[in-house]
């Protein structure tokens, strides 16, 4: 009797459980299938299930041109976010210099505004960088990399403590030179933290939208928000874009899962 | 922060780590702390699209206006509509994420759940997507003719729901926020809570079963006495994005329907961000744009003294 009451009960939590996930996945289900209608129409039922969506949108000369645009943007942030981000954060573990912990709390200080303080910047930034002539694709990345220095610098920081020193300091005792150091000591011992930058460099500027779009760059996000701020809105289309835009986040999301709840609780993930 | 010993300090000169510093840092100071110094320059001028870029343009040269933006900001019904709106949205999307978090956190700790994991796994999927694609699949969600969660939400008001389209409800769209912002923050809540519900050692659940406590009690009296200090943290996490809500009123219907207030015209449901972005853009009133801009920073600064007071330097302890 008892184990049949339990198994009544477990039937019936799993039933909440399982309509209430239901629900909130609701919206994304309905957008993923919408991506195989012929229809142009947001659908729940496919009756004629195509790929055609995804053909015609990889033909689409725009969304080649945003793909392309996306990915150097990406693809240079990242470079340039391992660039600048690596050595600080090897210097914020590892070092001990003057103005030090004023530094990493200013940085973990601006990390909690970072989004409103960004927005609240546009006028002055827009202003400034078109009177220094600086609106151009090429400074896009560094923009972003420059937002990404403060939650990343610490985030890295803390990586490194983790790493024994007593690995770069026997080998500074050896007599390595600083080269020898860098690139046979201490960056093939770090690849676990210089991964995560660079996904998280990767998610940063792949999902950025305000900057881009009010500089009129033509990135995958705002190429989508032309499309659904169309006065006629294809939806099928837009879900097969969505899809493709989404996988390498959604491959990088699974890749970093356990770091994304740290970025999330420093308001950082966009 | 980790101690410095002495023998570090001789290893590893400063000069060297102000070089492998000093580069982020100027990057960070040139794109983010010099515009809203600049700011500041603009706010006590008439800068617009024209005059910023031509001082000596004969309409209305860039000038100093001295506080005539704030004034104006003051008396503009538009800006404390802008406040009143966005002080609303903190109170009710804190709360509301609050109670759907803690819930499916407290629903999915139980074991009575087949499948719990997996399910756990796939309410995470507003953390795997971008926050910009999320809304803009909201906007599809809640299409007037097509969304399929138009329908859902229509038995709820007892009316069409109007929040994206051309013809809008105010408070339709209010609600969307609302839900929107919600769905973006449970996975986080969820998963902070979810975490100080199963370090709660099973001694003290056992003591209670022991002692006769029901489901209800066990829950409202052991459990969230011990968790209730989490659940704060978090809300004064989620009151940071709250406060800082931009892209969801931006994508999903660009501050809602216009409205006549006190004689003016006005977005109804420009918070804060969006309302400064309007000046910008719209109105091309920058010197005026950059003026509120300081009062959001001044706004965001107190939440930011708070966040460290009560957040951080309690948790590092």
């Amino acid at each position: 009797m008892v184990s049949a009451k339990l198994y009544l009960l477990k039937l019936f939590t799993t039933a909440v459980a399982f309509s209430i996930t239901a629900t909130l996945l609701y919206p994304v289900v309905y957008i993923f299938l919408t991506a195989f209608s012929r229809l142009p129409t947001l659908t729940l039922v496919v009756s004629d299930f195509t790929l055609d969506n995804f053909i015609s949108v990889i033909n689409d000369v725009d969304f080649r041109n945003s793909l392309l645009l996306s990915s150097l943007v990406s693809g240079a942030t990242v470079f340039l976010a391992l660039l600048f981000i690596t050595p600080a954060a090897y210097a914020f573990s590892r070092f001990s210099f003057r103005g030090k912990s004023t530094a990493l709390y200013s940085y973990l200080i601006f990390s909690q505004v970072s989004g409103g303080f960004g927005v609240a910047s546009l006028v002055a930034l827009f202003v400034f960088l078109g009177k220094l002539n600086l609106v151009s694709i090429y400074v896009l990345p560094f923009l972003y990399v420059s937002g990404m220095v403060p939650f990343n610098t610490w985030l890295l920081k803390n990586y490194f403590d983790s790493i024994p020193r007593e690995l770069d300091e026997a080998a500074f005792v050896d007599g390595s030179g600083w080269w020898t150091l860098m690139f046979r000591v201490i960056l093939p011992s770090s690849k676990a933290p210089i991964l995560v930058l660079a996904i998280f460099a990767f998610m940063g500027s792949w999902s950025e939208f305000i900057l881009a779009n009010l500089f009129g760059f033509r990135t995958l996000p705002v190429l989508m928000y032309k499309y659904v701020g169309a006065y006629t809105t294809y939806w099928n289309m837009f879900a097969a874009t969505a899809i493709l835009y989404a996988i390498p986040i959604i491959v990088m999301y699974m890749v970093a899962q356990r770091f994304i709840g740290e970025a999330v609780r420093m308001g950082i993930k966009g | 922060m980790k101690k410095q010993s002495g023998k570090e300090e001789l290893l590893f000169p400063t000069k060297i780590a102000l070089i492998l510093v000093v580069p982020s840092l100027l990057l960070f100071i040139f794109f983010n702390i010099w515009p809203i110094a600049f700011s500041v320059y603009l706010a006590f001028t008439n800068a617009n699209q024209i005059n910023v870029y031509r001082p000596d343009y004969p309409v209305r040269p860039l000038m100093f206006v001295g506080l005539s933006n704030f004034v104006q900001l003051f008396n503009d019904p538009a800006f404390y509509y802008s406040l009143l709106k966005t002080m609303l949205f903190l109170g009710t999307s804190v709360p509301l994420k609050i109670l759907v978090g803690v819930g499916l956190a407290f629903l999915f700790s139980s074991p009575l759940i087949y499948g719990r994991k997996i399910m756990r796994g796939l309410l995470l999927t507003p953390w795997a997507l971008p926050a910009i694609l999320s809304i803009m699949i909201w906007r599809g969600a809640l299409d007037p003719r097509y969304g399929p969660m138009t329908q859902f939400f229509s038995l709820i008001v007892g009316r069409p729901f109007q929040a994206v389209g051309t013809v809008m409800n105010e408070w339709d769209s209010f609600l969307a926020y609302n839900v929107i912002e919600m769905w973006l923050a449970y996975p986080f809540i969820m998963t902070v809570v979810g975490g100080a519900i199963s370090g709660i050692p099973k001694e003290i659940i056992e003591a209670s079963i022991v002692d006769g406590a029901g489901v209800l009690s066990r829950t409202t009296k052991v459990v969230l006495p011990l968790i209730i200090r989490t659940i704060a943290f978090v809300a004064v996490l989620t009151s940071g994005a709250s406060l800082q809500a931009f892209l969801i009123p931006f994508i999903l219907n660009d501050g809602g329907p216009m409205i006549n207030f006190m004689g003016k015209l006005i977005f109804s449901n420009d918070l804060l961000l969006l309302y400064g972005y309007h000046r910008f853009m719209r109105d091309y009133e920058w010197g005026y744009a950059a003026a509120f801009y300081l009062i959001v920073v001044l706004i965001l600064s107190v939440y930011v003294y708070v966040w460290f007071k009560f957040v951080f330097q309690r948790g590092a302890k």
